[in-house]
């Protein structure tokens, strides 16, 4: 595990960003320490995507700086980035059917020399994230064949086996039903509590999200509106000011988790 | 993993080899396999008379024979080759030379030389014809990437959609040098059927000589084109530089059939065939599938030409003949791929 410890492990100072004329995010000032798990949230064309592809370094700000690990990361190749950061999309397309452990493998690429093989870590570490994912039977399947539920567990798995620092996930579960949505997230937790694994996901449903998340990045027009534990983030007025809808919030009193209620009789005037 | 790609291609080459001896007894002469050996030994080592052997024999085997049957299967494995980095990079099973392009743009290239030739500009036609061919499948290349290279990341759609609307165009140019051909309009037809008739060392040497390089370096690559299946954002997130991977094995994909193009003419299907059926035999990894490819794609278009010198009655340009074989394929492949789609 490359994990570490260290305070501010993203950091984006002054991100700007935008697709020619028009300006998709602005000004983004934001800090991400290891060992927590943060919600993207905010509505379509907020900028979810945008900041996602800034994260992963897949996209350049206009302006300002995108650090890890306090260097910018146009200092890190491809491959080294791929050491730190893996990602999970939401669409998943194969031309070829290659097989579910193949796949899985690729996670180990920026890990491999061009000439060399696999070694034993990279087997032991494939197996445990195919295991962690109960993918194991599905091994020597096409993955062209797998229903979309399995697919994206094996998605998930390749992340896994790819044994970055920080997973980001975009929109990662919003094709899946709500169990084979909660094994994976059971199986991201276990991780950031054991090996200190910084999660950023973006995630549309906002009872998902508050159950799953330990802080919330809330942007809206490509702007920051909130940053921080989902118990200070998310309340009546947050939800009416992001997403123009009128909601009750719910705090359980037992488990101190967080209900969101949309009352259909009340409308924002 | 290794041992099984190596074991698939040492096999491959020896029945690529076998079929090469086979194909040089077969023909006009009929010659041995043991003299065939002795005669191949006999020039390798520089010795122009085997003793026991007929020396019109040994000029049949070495000086028309295996000039022809190399050529043959030099472009055939490159083809393959070439058709299955095209479909890689593509995600596209129908992809192939022609797909973006390129062959036309190398037919158009030749018949212009063949045009300058015919109304007077005369230049050596085995200097002129590989190398309008070279520059007008480069040219076309360039016009393809220029056309989609608004799209940052020269998607698939944009780069298929550039190839097939350069290549209606340069079509039309071809017809249109056909035209002004007139009454010699045979020699452009019959050089865009595709043949391998008359082919010398000169030939071996261009086409292995650019080939075979070119190919090391698709091969070098192979694993990021598996990782690069998965999609660009994916594979860039994986630690692989995937625009210019593409960009690199697109240009020597593209050389390897302007190559080919440029000593045999237009040969399709070969280069859509090989890779689909090793593909479905041997499963997508690039690492094993392109080595099988080459040696695949020079055992079928060598069978193929075979068929056509030594066996047909008279000689077919073998264009028509991979095409005539082909055609039914590719629809049959369309409407699988079809089929699999709407389930």
């Amino acid at each position: 595990m490359t994990a570490t410890t260290a305070e501010n492990y993203l950091q984006l100072d002054g991100v700007s960003f935008g697709y020619s004329e028009k300006e998709v995010l602005s000004d983004i000032d934001l800090n991400v320490r290891s060992g927590r798990v943060y919600g993207l949230i905010g509505p379509n064309g907020s900028g979810k995507t945008s900041l996602v592809n800034l994260l992963c370094g897949t996209r350049r700000p206009d302006r300002g700086v995108v650090r890890l690990l306090g260097s910018p990361l146009s200092a890190y190749s491809k491959k080294q980035l791929a050491r730190h950061l893996s990602l999970v999309p939401q669409e998943f397309t194969l031309g070829f059917d290659y097989r579910v452990r193949d796949i899985v493998f690729m996670g180990r690429h920026p890990h491999i020399g061009r000439f060399s093989s696999p070694s034993l870590d990279d087997h032991e570490l494939v197996n445990r994230a195919m295991a962690e994912m109960d993918i194991e039977s599905l091994a020597d399947r096409p993955v062209t064949e797998l229903s979309g539920g399995e697919k994206q567990r094996v998605v998930v798995a390749r992340a896994l086996a790819q044994d970055t620092a920080t997973m980001i996930l975009d929109e990662a579960t919003s094709n899946l039903d709500i169990r084979h949505t909660l094994e994976i997230m059971r199986v991201l937790k276990k991780r950031v509590s054991q090996s200190g694994l910084c999660v950023i996901a973006a995630i549309h449903d906002l009872n998902l999200a508050a159950s799953f998340c330990d802080e919330f990045i809330i942007l809206k027009n490509g702007q920051l509106v909130s940053c921080g534990p989902v118990e200070h983030c998310l309340n009546r007025e947050l939800i009416r000011e992001v997403f123009e809808v009128e909601a009750d919030v719910i705090v359980d009193s037992e488990s101190s988790g967080m209900r969101i209620h949309y009352p259909f009789n009340r409308t924002i005037n | 993993m290794e041992i099984r790609s190596t074991l698939i291609s040492a096999t491959l080459g020896l029945v690529l080899a076998a079929t090469i001896v086979a194909s040089t007894t077969m023909g006009f002469l009929s010659i041995t396999p043991l003299e065939v050996l002795q005669i191949i030994g006999a020039r390798l080592k520089g010795a122009t008379t085997v003793t026991g052997i007929e020396p019109s024999f040994i000029f049949v085997v070495w000086d028309v024979r295996l000039p022809r049957i190399l050529t043959a299967a030099v472009v055939g494995g490159g083809l393959a080759v070439a058709g299955a980095v095209f479909q890689g990079i593509l995600l596209n099973p129908l992809a192939d030379p022609y797909t973006l392009g390129v062959s036309s743009g190398a037919a158009f290239g030749a018949s212009l030389a063949l045009i300058l030739s015919i109304i007077g500009i005369s230049m050596p036609a085995f200097v002129s014809v590989p190398l309008f061919a070279f520059i007008g499948a480069m040219a076309t290349l360039a016009a393809v990437f220029s056309l989609s290279s608004r799209d940052e990341s020269l998607s698939s759609n944009s780069l298929i959609l550039a190839g097939v609307i350069v290549a209606a165009i340069l079509s039309a140019g071809i017809g249109f040098i056909k035209y002004l051909a007139d009454e010699q309009v045979s020699v452009i037809i019959f050089w865009l059927m595709g043949s391998f008739v008359g082919r010398s060392w000169s030939d071996v040497l261009l086409v292995g000589g650019l080939t075979l390089p070119t190919m090391l370096v698709i091969f070098y690559f192979a694993r990021d084109l598996n990782i690069m299946s998965l999609g660009e954002r994916t594979a860039d997130t994986l630690g692989v530089d995937s625009s210019r991977i593409k960009k690199i094995l697109l240009l020597c994909a593209s050389l390897i059939s302007a190559v080919a193009v440029s000593v045999s003419g237009v040969i399709g299907f070969v280069g859509l065939i090989v890779p689909h059926l090793l593909r479905a035999i041997l499963g997508p990894d690039n690492r094993t599938l392109l080595p099988a490819c080459f040696f695949g794609g020079g055992i079928l278009l060598l069978l193929a030409d075979t068929l056509t010198r030594a066996w047909l009655p008279s000689e077919l340009p073998i264009g028509i003949l991979t095409s005539l074989l082909g055609g039914p394929f590719f629809c049959y492949i369309f409407r699988r791929k079809q089929l699999g789609r709407s389930s």
